[in-house]
């Protein structure tokens, strides 16, 4: 790599990240106004480049899709040149409603409850099929760890059921403490170590060590 | 009474009333305040109630700084699911079924949200597993679920190959390599598509986590799970054959790489887990004998 495109593709973005960084980082301390305009408009800024983005992945899949339904056409995958079909049918409707007759519109909300919604739920609940297979193939034992969630699988399990809970109390109260106890005190241990993970990623980014959101690593 | 007129003595009388508010406030003590409220914002001032965060964000970064620059010998502990990846992508060659890498965001959720630092987290696992993969010749396919993410990736799979001398292979399979995938229903029916040999999931997932990982399994991948997003550890925790937990994933990049200055920015977060430890132990002794009055103060601060 040449050292002025190597200025413009690490050293230029380096310098920017750093100092915005800096500047939107030391804006939650500071009570300052030229310092909360100048975050504000830099997050204006970021608003713009994000909506751009968007915009250019829109344009990009239009392209992408046109190509590949001539070229399927031509292979005659008629199948494959329907799927692509309806998604760009679908982007130009939901582009059409959205801008020109607006989101608070009645056509719009029948577009968005009638297809969106009823797909979304159906993706999510099918969450529960996943679930449940996932769950018959990790209460099995294979090792004293697995042996041991087996035991709790079995406890939540059997406390969750009004009848056995009527039969033995006490396993109300093992619920409680699992809960309670356990599961809590793990997820705080857990978060603590998230947060110091999260802002020590972000003294590397900020130094320039860790440069993935750069497309360059391991160089 | 003319126009003019009319707004000459609107003029008088506003003046009166100010000149009379005035005196009022004066009298009062208020005058103080009003001024003080005029100036605010145009002074330097620090935010109460930030000021034990500021002064551990500063404590973090002098620590972090030290470290590097000591270049000090540190030793990290193994990631035993970081080294399974090199033996995940070769199973993939062996079986001739492509590497599967999916975490980039979701939906809106992109480089610019609060999910940005799993996702710098997910890219250095990409970038890692992309040369594994152009180095052995097998197909590695990296779904992209926010238009914020897709340069980005394409960078990183762009470099990896170029590192590995097969840039005109990148240029043309990059399509194929890099689907757009919006919702938890695509990232499955990729799955199904592709049948991968190996699935590598790191980076910010919501509920779609056991979705995928569980079609994975039914098509029987291994599984590289991890994510800071603390309810779906769990579920990673019970359906892939290895995990990474929570802050882990933030640790890939100093594994992967090796030099002195990543690794000391993780013994900073080790020694900062040593002092949270040990104001927990301190808050839970002081809170049970009845005197967490200071340090109640130290956390309002």
């Amino acid at each position: 790599m040449s050292s002025s495109r190597r200025m413009y593709q690490r050293q230029i973005p380096l310098a920017i990240t750093f100092i915005v960084g800096m500047i939107v980082s030391f804006d939650w301390f500071v009570k300052w106004e030229p310092l909360q305009t100048l975050t504000t408009t830099l997050m204006n800024f970021q608003i713009v480049m994000v909506a751009f983005m968007m915009g250019f992945a829109g344009v990009n899949l239009v392209y992408l899709h046109t190509k590949r339904i001539q070229r399927n056409m031509s292979d005659n995958k008629l199948f494959d040149v329907l799927l692509s079909a309806i998604l760009l049918a679908c982007l130009f409707i939901w582009i059409i409603v959205g801008v020109g007759i607006g989101q608070q519109s009645d056509l719009y909300k029948w577009l968005f409850n009638t297809f969106n919604q009823s797909l979304s739920a159906t993706a999510y609940a099918a969450t529960l099929f996943y679930l449940a297979s996932s769950t018959y193939r990790v209460l099995r034992i294979r090792s004293a760890e697995t042996g041991l969630l087996l035991l709790v699988g079995f406890i939540t399990i059997c406390a969750n059921i009004p009848l056995f809970k009527a039969w033995f109390p006490i396993l109300g109260t093992i619920l409680v403490w699992i809960s309670d106890g356990l599961v809590k005190y793990s997820y705080r241990a857990i978060t603590i170590g998230v947060g110091l993970g999260g802002i020590l990623m972000g003294v590397r980014t900020l130094l320039a060590m860790e440069t993935g959101y750069l497309g360059a690593t391991e160089e | 009474m003319t126009d003019w007129q009319t707004s000459m003595v609107e003029a008088s009388c506003a003046h009166a009333n100010h000149g009379s508010r005035v005196r009022e406030d004066q009298r009062a003590g208020r005058i103080s305040d009003q001024s003080r409220k005029r100036k605010e914002g145009k002074n330097l001032e620090l935010v109460a109630g930030r000021m034990l965060d500021l002064v551990t964000l500063l404590a973090i970064w002098v620590l972090a700084l030290f470290l590097i620059y000591s270049k000090r010998d540190i030793w990290i502990r193994r990631l035993p699911a970081l080294d399974f990846i090199e033996e995940s992508v070769g199973r993939a060659a062996e079986m001739g079924r492509p590497v599967l890498c999916q975490g980039f965001g979701s939906g809106s959720s992109g480089i610019q949200s609060s999910i940005a630092p799993q996702i710098v987290a997910a890219l250095s696992v990409l970038g890692h597993v992309a040369r594994i993969c152009a180095r052995h010749g097998t197909q590695i396919v990296a779904t992209m679920a926010s238009e914020s993410v897709i340069p980005v990736c394409d960078e990183v799979l762009r470099t990896a190959y170029r590192l590995e001398g097969k840039s005109e292979e990148y240029e043309a399979r990059k399509e194929e390599m890099m689907p757009w995938v919006p919702n938890q229903a695509n990232m499955v029916s990729v799955i199904y598509a592709l049948r991968p040999a190996a699935q590598i999931l790191i980076g910010a997932f919501w509920h779609e986590s056991a979705q995928v990982a569980e079609a994975a399994s039914l098509v029987g991948a291994v599984q590289i799970g991890g994510t800071g997003r603390l309810y779906q550890i769990p579920f990673f925790a019970a359906v892939c054959d290895m995990n990474l937990i929570g802050e882990e994933i933030y640790a890939v990049g100093a594994y992967i790489s090796r030099t002195p200055q990543m690794l000391a920015s993780i013994a900073t977060t080790d020694y900062f887990k040593v002092i949270s430890f040990i104001l927990i132990i301190l808050g839970t002794i002081l809170a049970t004998v009845g005197m967490s009055g200071p340090l109640d103060a130290l956390f309002k601060w």
